[in-house]
């Protein structure tokens, strides 16, 4: 009975660790595409108005996901420790992910120089995100759907093999 | 904003040495903050000049410029063109640094140095100057000589709040073509410039005389650091206009400014009716004054 019980608890971790895979590359992509909308939400209320940029950013990030979160957090931070880059907030705030680099550098760039120097970072880092996202999606499209297969596949073996 | 909320506003920008030397300060005391990257910043107080102990790097006095600016300094293009932002509480942050031409204009690149003059008001301090600015119900026109930090912005801005409050309130208008005088944010004045001022903000002198009298009908119009032939002239259309001026000017005396040829015209025609000239040890003591014939008049 032990036995039968454990052949299954091992079946279901492997078909657990295939869904989890397979959600964390549709949750990379839903990340990107995220960060692509409000990008190009950053751009154009970066040329249209003259605000600070804690408010731009709060304006840019307007819904519920991780990256408007992300935002939030650092435009309070960058009002309540003005002297912190908003590179350096970034790094701070932000966990390890495959746009981590991109966006750094965009933050870098964001936070020193003229109204054109800006624009050009926020466009440039738009674009390797839009890069990011189409790769994420064929990611998706493609893998999660094997390693949910293989996910259940494998544990459908396992179980059998420990039977 | 007073000495307290202006150190609110400045010591979060700030590191900690220089905090504490905020801290140390009494209201009105600290005049300007120059910092230059590599080397020890300045505070500047009415009777000593004295370093701190930091010295910020090019890309931490970048990090302060962009923090005192709330951020806000890449939407200020135009203000960092011509040398300095206005902040929060009328404080002026001048600029410098390396400059880069963009078409047909520059930019500031790479800022090298920041001096941030304090704002400070001294209520009471054109009260030598009021009493002998109305013949009858009339307002006449002066003007304000000084060298640099001796306190014209500061006088003149007194003279505002004392003609356009009170009783006898006039209707004035304030062109405040670099900020400085009322240190408007959104259109509001931080400074008090008194109750009956209407303040135009970051318009040339040249642009803003016709606009006022097209649109505000003042009695006076208050401005500051006439500086060419084109700031003449405008002065002169004002008086043309029925409108008195209160203006200021650098220079050490009446002398010396009268013989600027690009003011030439603007003295032939005697455009105003008092001259002040202030000391150049500062604090906004009149050392001298002249009727519009550049005759001594009797300091009381």
């Amino acid at each position: 009975m032990t036995r039968a019980v454990s052949a299954v608890m091992a079946g279901l971790l492997c078909a657990l660790a295939g869904l989890r895979h397979a959600a964390s590359l549709r949750a990379d992509e839903a990340r990107l595409r995220r960060w692509g909308t409000i990008l190009e939400r950053l751009s154009v209320i970066l040329r249209e108005q003259a605000d600070p940029l804690p408010t731009v950013l709060r304006q840019a990030a307007d819904a519920d996901a991780a990256p408007d979160r992300l935002l939030h957090r650092m435009a309070a931070l960058m009002q309540a420790k003005p002297l912190i880059t908003m590179q350096d907030i970034f790094s701070s705030l932000c966990e390890p992910c495959i746009e981590h680099d991109v966006l750094t550098r965009m933050f870098a760039g964001l936070g020193r120089g003229t109204l054109e120097n800006r624009l050009l970072a926020t466009t440039q880092a738009a674009s390797e995100i839009s890069l990011m996202t189409n790769q994420a999606a064929q990611r998706a499209a493609k893998d999660a759907k094997l390693w949910q297969t293989l996910g259940w596949t494998g544990g459908a073996c396992l179980t059998l093999l420990l039977l | 904003m007073d000495w307290m909320e202006t150190r609110q506003f400045l010591s979060p920008c700030f590191p900690e040495v220089v905090r504490t030397e905020l801290e140390m300060l009494l209201p009105g005391e600290l005049r300007e903050l120059r910092i230059r990257a590599d080397r020890p910043a300045v505070f500047v107080t009415a009777t000593r000049t004295a370093q701190i102990g930091w010295a910020p790097g090019q890309m931490q006095l970048e990090a302060l410029v962009e923090a005192l600016s709330e951020h806000s300094l890449y939407a200020r293009a135009e203000e960092t063109c011509q040398g300095y932002i206005t902040l929060r509480g009328g404080h002026r942050m001048g600029l410098c640094g390396r400059i880069v031409q963009r078409g047909s204009g520059h930019a500031l690149q790479d800022i090298g140095s920041v001096c941030i003059r304090i704002a400070c008001e001294w209520p009471g301090a054109a009260d030598m100057l009021r009493s002998r600015l109305m013949l009858e119900d009339r307002p006449l026109s002066i003007l304000i000589i000084g060298l640099p930090g001796t306190g014209k912005t500061t006088l003149l801005r007194d003279l505002a709040r004392q003609l356009s409050s009170g009783r006898k309130a006039l209707q004035l208008a304030v062109i405040d073509e670099r900020g400085e005088l009322a240190a408007c944010l959104n259109g509001v004045p931080q400074l008090d410039v008194g109750v009956s001022a209407d303040v135009l903000d970051g318009l040339s002198k040249a642009a803003a005389v016709p606009w006022l009298i097209r649109s505000m009908s003042p009695q006076v119009i208050v401005t500051d650091e006439l500086s060419d032939a084109d700031d003449a002239a405008c002065v002169l259309d004002a008086r043309a206009c029925g409108c008195a001026i209160c203006a200021s000017v650098h220079g050490s005396s009446l002398q010396e400014v009268a013989s600027r040829p690009a003011f030439a015209a603007m003295m032939a025609h005697r455009a105003f009716d008092l001259y002040a000239v202030l000391s150049a040890e500062g604090g906004g003591q009149i050392t001298a004054m002249y009727d519009r014939s550049g005759s001594p008049l009797e300091l009381s």
